[in-house]
C-alpha cells in the first residue's frame, strides 16, 4: 500500500475524527492530582510498538532525558520499521513536554530530518508510565509502549550480572509468510559481556511450538558512543541481534535488529525464591496474554490457584477471540488441571500449566517466573500465539474501597469490522460508589486502512462492579466522549489493589489492557 | 481498484443458507474455541464468487468470500482484509477463485479457512502453514512488489 503524503494524512484523519467516533457528551473533567512538569525529570528508557501507516509491524526504543522544566534536553531511539529496510538509530532534537495534574501530558520530538514525534503519556509515577504516539506523521502511528526512569550508575556492562526473564513478541520473517512470534524465557549475563546461555520457548506462526530450546553462549556490550549517556548497547543471543536500553540493573529493554523480522520487549533479573520443584509454586495467579488464533487476533484474562503439588483450580477465563467471546469457571467441566515446575532446566523459573474444559478443549501456557509473584507467559494452545504476563493475586476479597483512587491505564487491540490497529492510554479517579464510579480522560488513535485517526483527551465514565469478592471475572464498562468508540466492555481481572487486567468483550473489537494506580 | 462489495446483508443472507460443501459435514456439537490447523486436513475448493465482504458481520470477523462450487456454496474466511487489500487482492462477485483451506472449529460452526487465494496468476498466502493469518510487509525502500509466499 503507498503511503499517503503527510498532509492528505493529517487531512483525512481530521476527516476520521470528524465523522466517527464517540457521540456521547462526556467532557473531560479539570485535571486533578499532584503531578506538575516537575514530575518528569531525570533519564527515562522507553519501548513502543504496533504498525506503520502502511500496516507493517514497528517498535521503537529509546532514551529521553526531561529537565524538569518542560524540556527534553536530549532524546534517541532505535526503530524497527518491517516496512522501511533497515533498523534506523535516531538522534532527536531538543524538544518539549507538557504535564497535567492527571499525569497526562505531551511529549514532542523532531529528529535531526524534522520529522515529528509527538507521544501522549500517562504518568504512573515519576519513575513510569504509559506511552501513545499520537502524531499523525510518516514515522508510524498505532504504536503504544511504556517508559521507565533510567538509573544512569548502571549504564556499564557490568550492571547486567544474573538471570534475566523476558518476553519478546513481534513479526517473524524467517518461514513462508510473515506471522506472528513470541519468545520467552531466561538467559544469564555474567556482568563482563558474556551471555551464558539459557533457555527458551518460542511459538512461532509459521514454525509452530519450540518447546524448552537451549541457547548457546551470546554476547553484548555498551554502545562506545550512546552507552554512557543514553545506556544503550548491542547483544546477541538466540540466534538474533538486539539493541538495547538499561533502565537499571533489573530491567532492559530490547529490540530485535536483523534481517528475520522484528519483535521487542522488556527483560527483568530474577529475583526471590525461584521454584525448583512443583512444591515451590503455590497461590493465586492471575495472566494477561494477547496474540493470534487461526481466525484472528485474540486476548484473554484469567486467574488460577496453584496447590504446590502440581494442581490448579479455582479456574476463570474471559477470553475474546475474533469477536466470539467465552467466559470459563471451574466446575465439573474441567478436567486435567494441572502444573509442572520445569526440572530439567531447574531454577529458569521455567514451568508449564494446562486444562482442559469440556466445551472449549484444552489450554496450555509456558510460563517463566521473574519472582515468586510474577512471571511472563506463553499460549501454546493448538492454533494459538500470544504473550503476556502473569501476576499472583493477592488478597481474597476485593472492595471497591480498597480499590479507590487514581489510575492510569492502556488499552490495545484491533476492531475486527475493519481490522483497524487502536491503541490507548488514560488516567481516571475510581470512587467509591457503586456505579458510574470512573471520571476521566483517555486518548486513543486507530490505524486503519485508510489512514489514522486520532482522539486526544476525551472525557470518560463508566462502572467497575465487583463481583463475588473480585478475585474472578468483574464488569468494567467505560464511555468515552469523543473516541473511536463511545463505548468499552471489559471483563476485569483485580491482581491486588493497585492492578487490574483488562480484556475487552465488545464483539467488533478486541482489545487487552492494564490498568495500574497511581502513585506520586 | 476498490474491491467491490456487496452489501453486507446479502452476505449474511447467503451465508445463513447456504449449504457448505466442507462446512456442515464437520461442523463440532459443542461451541468450542478455535482450534489448530492441519495441513493433512487441508482441502482445496475451486470456484465462482458469489459475494465478497471485507468485514463481516458474523463470526469470525474478517474477509469472507461467500463461493459457488461445483459441489455446493461454502463461506470461506479469508482474514485480514488489509492483506488483501495491501497487495491489490482484488475479489469481486464473479471471479474465479482457486483456494486452498480446511474447516477448523470455531464457536458452533467450522468455518472454512483459506490458507492461499489464487485468481487467475495471482496467488496469495492470507494464513501460515499453522493457519496464523500471515501479517502484512510492505516492500522495503521500493524494492518492488514482494510476494508474501505461498505460490501454488
Amino acid at each position: 500500500m503507498k503511503r499517503l503524503p503527510w498532509l492528505t494524512t493529517l487531512m483525512l484523519a481530521a476527516v476520521l475524527s470528524a465523522c466517527s467516533g464517540g457521540g456521547s457528551n462526556i467532557p473531560p473533567p479539570p485535571p486533578a492530582g499532584g503531578f506538575s512538569v516537575s514530575s518528569l525529570k531525570g533519564y527515562y528508557a522507553f519501548s513502543m510498538s504496533g504498525l506503520d501507516t502502511s500496516g507493517a509491524y514497528l517498535a521503537r526504543t529509546g532514551s529521553f532525558v526531561a529537565d524538569g522544566a518542560g524540556n527534553i534536553t536530549s532524546a534517541m531511539e532505535d526503530v524497527v520499521d518491517l516496512s522501511a529496510g533497515a533498523p534506523t538509530e535516531v538522534t532527536f532534537a531538543p524538544g518539549s513536554y507538557s504535564v497535567q495534574a492527571n499525569g497526562r501530558g505531551v511529549i514532542v520530538l523532531k529528529d535531526n530530518s524534522g520529522n515529528g514525534l509527538t507521544l501522549t503519556m500517562v504518568l504512573q509515577s515519576s519513575s513510569q508510565g504509559f506511552l501513545l504516539q499520537t502524531d499523525t506523521g510518516l514515522i508510524g502511528t498505532g504504536s503504544l509502549g511504556s517508559f521507565n526512569l533510567q538509573t544512569t550508575t548502571d549504564f556499564a556492562a557490568t550492571a547486567l550480572n544474573g538471570n534475566y526473564i523476558f518476553d519478546f513478541s513481534g513479526e517473524s520473517l524467517t518461514g513462508a509468510t510473515p506471522t506472528v512470534v513470541s519468545t520467552i524465557g531466561n538467559i544469564s549475563a555474567t556482568g563482563n559481556g558474556i551471555i551464558t546461555g539459557g533457555v527458551i520457548d518460542i511459538n512461532d506462526g509459521n514454525a509452530g511450538v519450540s518447546s524448552a530450546v537451549n541457547i548457546l553462549p551470546g554476547s553484548y556490550t555498551l554502545d562506545p558512543a550512546n552507552g554512557a549517556t543514553f545506556g544503550r548497547g548491542t547483544a546477541v543471543f538466540a540466534g538474533h541481534t538486539f539493541a538495547f536500553y538499561i533502565v537499571d540493573a533489573t530491567r532492559i529493554k530490547f529490540l530485535q535488529e536483523d534481517s528475520q523480522g522484528g519483535s521487542s520487549g522488556d527483560a527483568f533479573l530474577q529475583s526471590g525464591a525461584i521454584p525448583t520443584q512443583d512444591s515451590g509454586f503455590t497461590g493465586s495467579f492471575a495472566y494477561l496474554v494477547g496474540g493470534s488464533s487461526t481466525v484472528g487476533p485474540d486476548a484473554a484474562v484469567a486467574r488460577f490457584a496453584a496447590d504446590g503439588k502440581g494442581g490448579i483450580g479455582a479456574i476463570s477465563y474471559d477470553e475474546n477471540n475474533n469477536g466470539s467471546l467465552r467466559h470459563i469457571s471451574q466446575g465439573s467441566n474441567i478436567s486435567n488441571a494441572s502444573y509442572a515446575i520445569d526440572t530439567v532446566n531447574a531454577g529458569s523459573g521455567r514451568g508449564t500449566f494446562t486444562f482442559t474444559d469440556s466445551t472449549n478443549g484444552t489450554f496450555t501456557y509456558v510460563f517463566y517466573l521473574i519472582s515468586p509473584t510474577s512471571g511472563v507467559i506463553q499460549d501454546v494452545s493448538s492454533g494459538f500465539v500470544a504473550d503476556g504476563t502473569l501476576l499472583a493475586q493477592t488478597g481474597s476479597s476485593f472492595t471497591l474501597a480498597g480499590l479507590a483512587g487514581n489510575y492510569v491505564f492502556n488499552w490495545s487491540g484491533v476492531d475486527i469490522s475493519s481490522y483497524s490497529v487502536e491503541n490507548y492510554v488514560g488516567q481516571y479517579a475510581l470512587a467509591n460508589s457503586a456505579s458510574n464510579n470512573i471520571s476521566g480522560v483517555l486518548d486513543g488513535t486507530s490505524l486503519g486502512i485508510n489512514g489514522v485517526a486520532s482522539y486526544p483527551n476525551s472525557g470518560v465514565q463508566g462502572t467497575l462492579t465487583i463481583n463475588s469478592g473480585g478475585s474472578a471475572n468483574n464488569t468494567y464498562q467505560i464511555a468515552a466522549g469523543s473516541s473511536v468508540s463511545p463505548t468499552y466492555d471489559f471483563q476485569a481481572y483485580i491482581v491486588d489493589a493497585n492492578t487490574l487486567l483488562l480484556v475487552g468483550t465488545d464483539k467488533t473489537r478486541v482489545l487487552a489492557g492494564i490498568v495500574s494506580r497511581q502513585s506520586q | 481498484m476498490r474491491m467491490r462489495k456487496m452489501p453486507l446483508w446479502i452476505v449474511a443472507g447467503i451465508a445463513l443458507f447456504c449449504c457448505t460443501v466442507m462446512g456442515q459435514d464437520r461442523t463440532p456439537q459443542t461451541p468450542v474455541r478455535s482450534s489448530g490447523y492441519d495441513l493433512k486436513r487441508e482441502g482445496t475448493l475451486v470456484g465462482t464468487v458469489i459475494a465478497y465482504t471485507e468485514s463481516s458481520t458474523t463470526p469470525p470477523l474478517g474477509a469472507r468470500v461467500i463461493l459457488q462450487t461445483t459441489g455446493g456454496i461454502v463461506d470461506v474466511h479469508l482474514g485480514n482484509p488489509r492483506l488483501l487489500t495491501a497487495n491489490h487482492f482484488n475479489i469481486q462477485a464473479g471471479d474465479t477463485l482457486r483456494i486452498i483451506g480446511e474447516n477448523v472449529a470455531f464457536g458452533s460452526a467450522a468455518p472454512f479457512l483459506a490458507r492461499i487465494v489464487q485468481k487467475g496468476t495471482q496467488a496469495l498466502a492470507v494464513r501460515s502453514e499453522r493457519g496464523i493469518p500471515v501479517r502484512y510487509v510492505a516492500p522495503k525502500n521500493g524494492a518492488g512488489s514482494k510476494s508474501q509466499g505461498g505460490v501454488l
